[in-house]
């Protein structure tokens, strides 16, 4: 049981730092920047 | 749903009240240039929603950088999705002349407006005493307010005006509309904005009144004497901060040594407690050491924003840029670079964000280039965990702390390249001939409000733990998992050769488990990893497992000594809980030399004071210019510099 919680930790911890990964660099135009929240919305022009 | 923009010049207070009447938590600063995009908000009323829109600050319609660029979009095409039901334009009220010019701009267009008269406390510091009525007189078709924003001054009247929104009866237009000039028409600009200040000119001769010398201004001038002398100012600017480092250091080394503590007792705790299996050791030797190694930090982080925003909220950060400017201009950096790279001294991003605000495309790359060498608060857990481990903890001149005076140097070695960097970008690559000019009102000193630097100081906190946070301990989990597993039974075997001691004496037991534990941890798919690096950064001083967290912390700066917490966790018995710190400082190599060595410990410093170790920075400068070729330049260089730097550091003092 321990084996398969870790297993689903790791997993999850693998799959966050990708998706994260993928959005900063291929994702659409991102909604503001990623570590300050200075700037909530990015602009249309 | 109808749309109310936030206009004014730059440092006005619309993000204040951008703040104030939708609740958000939006940064504001006592200089100009903190918002560089529009922001976006809501304001209810009953059942209707109304949405505000706080633009980027600008002196005039007619845009001369790219934040500005975003209010001319907007307001010269009546189609445009963010196009105003009603303009709210904010005037610094001690500085009507200056500010009226956007204010008649967007009072000629078909939009409704509503005059604020902002900062008005400051005003009547001034002693500028302003006539409303005389001023409505001149602008019929507005409606005028009187706020302080600071303190929810004029709040209610503000409501009452946007509420009135859905009743367009109510709305008067004004009867001549002047259509906008088109962008590239300069001369027509210059002749309207001339024409338009003249009028302006008349209008203040009516409406405002002057008293003698009010006391404010004598005291901000009697201090700005002192504080942005050309030689004083900068003596004074480099005491403020080693002061500022001196108590960092100080103050947080309690607190952090608490929480150190607490969280090699918690880890020693729920493996006692935990029944053993792989959920428990990723537990006690994984997370538990990954959030220690980010929380630790939390002291110093605080302490640092706690002081910084004071200086902001008083108005010394005015001055700080102010003699910044022009010290940087000999570089070829032009003033409007001076708040990008101030704020990268917080975080890069912001930094480069802030750059729109200039003009001129290679003063603008420029800066961009530089900015992430400008110290930010994420090397601030590598700079004092190895200051700590490698820098004596002794005075200078009987009052000077030398790990302080380190941490300072740290800081003004990042400032130096980047002002070598830009020279060399100048002189070489990117020569500009357009020069941008650079507008800076410095404001009067005040107190600072402690609801701001408060709001900072938590602001900054929960991003470095919530979002730093939770890198880290991703990255932690990983770790873990190569470093407790191996490829077959390699581990195992490793740990077998290790010839048991023959008596059950302590030390004998200790140094048999440490030997086992680093067997076990040199044959996992970590160890694998990091001697396969370690020829390339031997010659920096650095072993395997310094090497394996320099690579998680390309993804960001502080996921260095989380990686190091970890690293040092796994295998470890856990019936002597011990503080990273003295963990690292008890590491030593095969032949018995320590590890951690002022030599390394320095090449260590130097190599973060120049790496490039952020991705998001690198996300944002792609996105900034717009082109894969700017971020790897950045990333290059600023390896080339780190891996020399870091070589020459240790190769003189090893």
């Amino acid at each position: 049981m321990q084996t398969v919680i870790v297993i689903l930790i790791i997993a999850t911890a693998a799959g966050y730092l990708g998706l994260r990964g993928y959005r900063l660099w291929f994702g659409k135009q991102q909604k503001g920047c990623e570590k300050c929240a200075v700037h909530k919305e990015a602009s249309n022009s | 749903m109808k749309k109310v923009g936030l206009f004014g010049n730059p440092n006005t207070g619309k993000s204040s009240l951008f703040n104030r009447l939708t609740g958000l938590k939006q940064r504001v600063g006592n200089f100009p240039g903190v918002t560089v995009d529009k922001q976006l908000g809501n304001l209810k009323f009953g059942n209707e929603t109304v949405q505000i829109i706080d633009f980027p600050g600008t002196y005039s319609i007619y845009p001369r950088s790219a934040d500005e660029q975003v209010v001319y979009n907007v307001i010269s095409n009546p189609n445009h999705p963010d196009y105003p039901d009603l303009a709210l334009v904010i005037v610094d009220a001690s500085n009507l002349e200056r500010n009226l010019l956007l204010f008649t701009q967007i009072y000629d267009l078909n939009i409704p407006t509503v005059l604020v008269l902002n900062l008005t406390d400051v005003a009547s510091k001034n002693g500028l005493i302003i006539n409303t009525d005389h001023l409505q007189s001149h602008f019929p078709n507005t409606t005028i307010v009187r706020s302080n924003a600071r303190i929810g001054l004029g709040m209610n009247e503000i409501h009452e005006v946007i509420s009135r929104l859905g009743d367009s009866e109510k709305w008067q237009k004004p009867a001549d509309s002047e259509p906008l000039i088109a962008m590239d028409d300069l001369v027509s600009q210059s002749a309207d904005t001339t024409a338009r200040f003249e009028r302006i000119k008349r209008i203040i001769e009516d409406i405002v009144t002057k008293k003698e010398n009010p006391v404010s201004q004598q005291f901000s001038s009697k201090l700005d004497r002192w504080l942005v002398h050309p030689i004083l100012g900068y003596v004074i600017f480099f005491s403020v901060l080693l002061i500022i480092f001196q108590t960092v250091f100080s103050l947080a080394a309690y607190p952090m040594d608490w929480i150190d503590l607490g969280f090699a007792n918690l880890s020693e705790w729920t493996s006692a407690t935990l029944p053993e299996g792989l959920f428990s050791r990723l537990l006690t030797e994984g997370i538990i050491p990954g959030i220690g190694g980010v929380l630790i930090f939390i002291p110093q982080i605080a302490l640092l924003f706690f002081l910084i925003s004071i200086l902001e909220e008083t108005g010394y950060m005015a001055r700080v840029v102010f003699i910044m400017d022009k010290l940087m201009r000999p570089f070829g950096l032009n003033g409007k670079s001076v708040v990008p790279l101030i704020s990268s001294a917080a975080c890069a991003i912001p930094g480069v964000m802030a750059t729109r605000t200039i003009q001129s495309w290679n003063e603008r790359l420029t800066t961009i280039l530089v900015a992430p060498l400008m110290s930010c608060s994420a090397r601030i857990p590598v700079y004092t965990l190895l200051i700590a481990l490698v820098i004596p903890n002794q005075k200078i001149w009987g009052f000077l702390n030398l790990q302080g005076l380190v941490l300072f140097g740290l800081y003004a070695l990042g400032l130096v390249t980047a002002l070598l960097v830009a020279l060399v970008i100048k002189q070489f690559f990117r020569k500009s001939t357009e020069r941008s000019v650079f507008l800076l009102e410095l404001p009067a000193y005040k107190g600072p409000r402690w609801a701001n630097v408060g709001l900072e100081v938590f602001q900054k906190v929960k991003l470095f733990v919530v979002d730093a946070g939770k890198i880290i301990l991703a990255i932690s989990i990983i770790l873990w998992a190569l470093a407790s597993f191996g490829p077959g039974d390699d581990m195992e075997k490793a740990a077998a050769a290790i010839t048991v001691p023959a008596t059950e004496n302590a030390i004998a037991v200790t140094t048999y488990e440490d030997q086992v534990a680093a067997a076990k941890l040199e044959h996992s798919y970590m160890g694998i990893l990091g001697k396969t690096i370690e020829p390339v950064i031997k010659p920096l001083g650095y072993d395997w497992k310094m090497g394996i967290s320099l690579l998680t912390s390309f993804a960001a700066r502080e996921v260095f000594v989380g990686s190091l917490a970890t690293i040092y966790s796994v295998h470890q018995e856990n019936d002597d809980p011990k503080p990273l710190i003295d963990r690292l400082r008890s590491e030593k190599y095969p032949d018995g030399k320590p590890v951690y060595t002022l030599a390394s410990g320095v090449s260590l410093l130097v190599f973060y004071v120049f790496a490039m170790q952020c991705m998001a920075t690198l996300a944002v400068v792609k996105r900034e210019t717009k082109s894969w070729k700017w971020p790897l330049i950045q990333l290059g260089y600023m390896g080339v510099l780190a891996y020399l730097g870091a070589f020459i550091a240790y190769q003189l003092l090893k």
